[in-house]
């Protein structure tokens, strides 16, 4: 995979890509193994707080699936099963826009408590929360039109300088973990 | 009376946060209801954008690649529309493909043909619609290299060596530009396998919360951005069109205008009462 990305040596990346889409498909089959073994496990010992909430998961997970694998087998689209389809538009899309809806409130609430100047560097973190701000909302360019201009420099040039260095230092770490990983060196907990 | 102001003050800087809730629903509902409609400039990231698919000729192919569910509509899908709105303007071929974090993609696709005109296009030829496609970010990597490997029929069930306008298309260098909504990893995945992988021109339409991560491609391996609302707002005002996005950006300023004076408030309070205490 290297190889193929600095040189033109395509060797068997192409192949090994598409068994990763294969795999990646099955490992849902392995989740879902996963998944019945430790809510059956509550269930099956009746564990307090838990187990009613482990049944209802592995009802829903039964239905979906059943729902799902009819329309695959009937028309080729586990969407083309109206049940299924009835579920997924309106109540998970539901639940889920409900849920990214609430991060908006709370993400306020935690603003407002953790945004305190106790120290120079939470004044600091509240100044660059106020600059990204003033850069990303249009109500402060009618009282400067300079504020998108300087807020875009800063994000374009000191923001990505600053990113950059992080990402290819990150990546040449991940590089090193993986061989350190692959020659044994490493036995931390995620290469076990 | 020393007593009684410091309670005052630290009741400031412990306001219930329900009070606040309460106030921003208010402060949402009325820009909603009666636009303001507040100056918008144009970021460079967004007219980049707009000006790589506005120079393409008529009939380049276009990739847009969906990755975002339900929860992240309210700042992509205006974006969305927006984009595909101006590759039907300018007659480009569109395959659409959703993957990552895209599970209820058939609603967002639903929403794109209700918003755009599709009148004069005809499925299969001018654009191509493909079901969900697993595997994430291999996913994508492999999609770069292999399309026929990924999808061997489309959305309908439809061979894809079938559909013309597949006939020349089976890699990523087949198409002029590849523009991914994004509101979990796919703007990674598209710059590192397309736009940096394959040289394809590649626009990302991120979450504003997403922005970060992805700037510091901007100019290598990212052509243009689109950032959340905004950008959308923007990418509105470009094409002359504007609708949901522009509304919706009023929203977001009376929200931020009224998170940064709690936060004042809040320090104020916590100062007040910190030098009382002392």
């Amino acid at each position: 995979m290297i190889l193929k990305h600095f040189t033109t040596i395509d060797l068997a990346s192409g192949m090994l890509m598409s068994w990763a889409v294969q795999i990646g498909a099955f490992a849902m089959a392995l989740g879902v193994v996963a998944i019945v073994r430790l809510h059956g496990g509550y269930i099956a010992k009746r564990t307090p707080g838990q187990w009613f909430y482990s049944l209802w998961m592995m009802i829903v997970l039964i239905v979906m699936t059943l729902l799902g694998l009819h329309g695959e087998i009937t028309a080729a689209n586990s969407l083309a099963n109206p049940g299924y389809n009835w579920l997924v538009n309106n109540v998970y899309s539901a639940l889920g826009i409900a849920e990214y809806a609430i991060t908006g409130f709370f993400i306020f609430s935690a603003g407002f408590n953790a945004l305190k100047a106790r120290t120079w560097e939470s004044l600091f973190m509240i100044i660059a929360c106020f600059g990204l701000i003033f850069y990303n909302t249009t109500l402060p360019e009618t009282v400067w039109v300079g504020f998108p201009v300087f807020g875009g420099w800063v994000f374009s040039t000191g923001s990505v300088a600053a990113l950059r260095a992080i990402l290819i230092s990150g990546s040449l770490g991940g590089i090193a973990f993986g061989i350190r990983v692959f020659t044994g060196k490493e036995r931390g907990y995620a290469a076990e | 009376m020393t007593e009684k102001k410091m309670i005052s003050w630290e009741k400031l800087e412990k306001i219930d946060p329900r009070y606040l809730f309460l106030i921003l629903i208010a402060l949402l509902i009325v820009p909603l209801l009666n636009p303001i409609g507040l100056p918008i400039s144009i970021n460079n990231t967004t007219r980049s954008a707009y000006d790589l698919i506005e120079g393409l000729p008529s009939g380049s192919n276009a990739f847009i690649f969906i990755e975002t569910a339900v929860s992240g509509w309210p700042e992509l899908l205006p974006g969305l529309i927006a984009v595909t709105q101006h590759s039907v303007q300018k007659g480009l071929k569109i395959v659409f493909a959703p993957g990552g974090s895209a599970v209820d993609y058939s609603l967002t696709m639903e929403r794109v043909f209700a918003s755009v005109d599709f009148s004069k296009y005809q499925y299969g030829v001018d654009y191509v619609y493909f079901g969900y496609f697993p595997g994430y970010e291999t996913g994508v990597a492999t999609l770069a290299q292999n399309f026929r490997s990924v999808y061997q029929t489309d959305y309908q069930g439809k061979s894809i060596d079938s559909l013309p306008l597949m006939k020349n298309i089976n890699s990523a260098k087949d198409f002029k530009v590849a523009t991914v909504f994004a509101s979990s990893e796919g703007g990674y995945w598209l710059i590192k396998h397309w736009g940096v992988g394959q040289g394809v021109p590649v626009i990302v339409a991120t979450v504003a919360v997403g922005a970060s991560g992805v700037i510091p491609f901007y100019g290598h391996g990212m052509t243009g951005m689109i950032l959340g609302t905004r950008g959308a707002a923007e990418y509105e005002l470009l094409l002359k069109t504007p609708s949901t996005a522009v509304k919706r950006l009023d929203g977001l300023n009376i929200a931020h205008l009224l998170f940064m004076v709690t936060v004042v408030v809040g320090n104020i309070g916590y100062f007040a009462s910190r030098g009382k205490r002392r």
